[in-house]
């Protein structure tokens, strides 16, 4: 029996867990999903979340299968800084909490990111925003539900096709059934999950090899991994941190959230998040680095976490395993799904299509939304067009020039809309560029500093005088709406 | 510059006492919530 055989789950093992967590989850999307009574219940959770599922949200979503499964991959190409470099993807929540806090304030009934960017800049470079705020949500969609189907498939044997369908059916049944409510209360249970599964695995590993082994194994046998000065490993600590913030300073994802919390929550519950996140690729990439002293022979580096899980824990490491990367899936791809259907409902069908809409229709509309955004998502993960890693760098460029124009544009009055719509665009531009001319890891990079200077020197040339007010955008009255219609 | 086995051991440590903590803290917060009626 190989390696990789003895850290592969029986399928029927799997199967049985799947079933499990499916039906949990499922129960608890209607269960939580019969306290919506209207759109700001199913889109915002009554916008009244507090600190406890705030914060397990923001950090739940940000731990995708790439945290539990690609930061031991790191740590074991890279060594010490791999697994750092990763964990300062945490600095995006961190700089988010002071924003999430400014963005209830200035927009009280904002529902996304879009409503920000419409109501401060304009037209133009709302519709440029929108453009890759959609597209990059549709790539992490695609990304997440084909990373389900090759996880699920390398860790139990289960066929690509059949995971793939079966993560993407039960988090749009259950962000159909439930809204946000049934994505945060799922995202509170699965955070526990996950961050006992990882701090288990980084226990036993310490307790079965020991600080002192695993540093004169690496020492002796992957001596770069214990280097400080790694250069591919700092280029991709600064590429990582500028992507993270781009992601987390444009998506609706946590911008929903940002509505979502009570008042006073999002500050704490963001930075609470952000000091949570932190450790978590630490703890899971720590396992890798002692392979050399586990002795274990590691032919797939994607795969080196089950691989170490199996062969302290036997199969119940694989199962554990399992579970984590499960849990960690679902989290991320069912706040996805419902903060990209809000972005679509509001800011495509609401703003473009339908504006006379009022708010059951709008309801129904978000729901017929989601639902076409999972059967989207599985058509083109049918396919397996991209590798998970190369799709999510190629958006690298897009969301990193999107940190300029929204900083600014919350922070300082004086941001010109034309500047902050042409930052968005030269910056994308050229990040593209970089990415084809230069390599993946100077993509987000070179596309946040394009766009921050573009939105600095054309807002000093031509300064704006935006009233904060504006940002408060009024409801239309029922009978307003009534007498449209 | 190589990193030493104390460097190794506290990154490591803090590392997992902060994530052990983590579900502690959060479930301490759920109860205050569920308590003062704002959970959600």
């Amino acid at each position: 029996m190989t390696a990789i055989d003895e850290a592969i789950l029986s399928p029927w093992i799997a199967a049985a867990v799947l079933a499990a967590f499916s039906v949990l989850w499922v129960f608890l999307g209607w269960l939580w999903g019969r306290k919506n009574k209207d759109l700001d219940d199913y889109m915002l959770a009554g916008r009244k979340v507090g600190l406890a599922l705030g914060t397990a949200t923001a950090m739940a979503t940000w731990v995708t299968s790439n945290t539990t499964m690609v930061a031991p991959q790191l740590a074991y190409q890279m060594g010490i800084w791999g697994m750092v470099g990763y964990s300062l993807g945490s600095v995006g929540l961190l700089l988010f909490a002071p924003m999430a806090s400014r963005i209830r304030r200035l927009m009280p009934s904002g529902y996304t990111s879009g409503d920000f960017i419409r109501l401060r800049y304009g037209k133009l470079p709302w519709r440029i925003f929108l453009g890759i705020s959609i597209f990059y949500s549709f790539g992490w969609l695609i990304s997440l539900g084909m990373a389900g189907g090759i996880l699920i498939n390398a860790l139990s044997g289960i066929p690509y096709w059949v995971g793939m369908t079966v993560i993407l059916t039960i988090c749009v049944a259950y962000t159909l059934m439930g809204g946000l409510r049934a994505v945060i209360g799922t995202d509170f249970i699965q955070t526990i999950i996950i961050v006992i599964g990882v701090v288990a695995l980084g226990y036993l590993t310490l307790q079965r090899v020991g600080f002192e082994e695993v540093h004169q194994q690496l020492q002796f046998r992957r001596p770069e991994l214990l280097n400080l000065l790694m250069p591919a490993a700092i280029m991709f600590l600064f590429n990582n941190l500028l992507f993270g913030m781009g992601e987390i300073f444009h998506s609706n994802v946590w911008w929903s959230r940002a509505f979502a919390f009570g008042k006073g929550v999002g500050f704490k519950a963001y930075l609470l998040a952000g000091l949570f996140w932190t450790p978590i690729p630490i703890a899971a990439g720590f396992a890798a680095l002692a392979a050399p002293a586990l002795d274990l022979n590691v032919p797939q580096a994607d795969m080196v976490a089950p691989l170490i899980a199996a062969r302290l824990m036997g199969s119940l490491g694989a199962v554990l395993v399992f579970v984590v990367v499960f849990s960690a899936l679902a989290s991320s791809l069912d706040s996805l799904l419902a903060a990209t259907s809000d972005l679509i409902t509001e800011d495509i069908y609401h703003k473009h299509i339908h504006p006379q809409a009022d708010k059951p229709t709008l309801r129904k509309a978000a729901w017929a939304i989601t639902l076409l955004l999972g059967v989207g998502t599985w058509v083109v993960c049918l396919f397996r067009l991209t590798t998970l890693g190369s799709l999510l760098h190629f958006t690298g460029a897009f969301v990193a020039s999107t940190i300029g124009p929204i900083v600014l544009g919350l922070y300082w009055r004086k941001t010109n809309p034309a500047a902050a719509g042409w930052a968005m665009l030269l910056g994308s531009l050229s990040g593209f560029a970089a990415y084809f001319q230069i390599g993946f890891y100077v993509a987000a990079l070179i596309g946040a500093a394009v766009s921050m200077s573009v939105v600095v020197a054309g807002s000093l040339a031509k300064p704006s005088d935006f009233r904060w007010r504006d940002l408060q955008e009024e409801e239309p009255s029922e009978e307003r709406q009534a007498e449209a219609a | 510059m190589t990193a030493s086995v104390d460097f190794l051991s506290i990154l490591v440590i803090a590392a997992l006492l902060l994530s052990a903590a983590t579900p502690v803290v959060l479930l301490i917060l759920l109860v205050r919530d569920w308590k003062s009626g704002g959970l959600w």
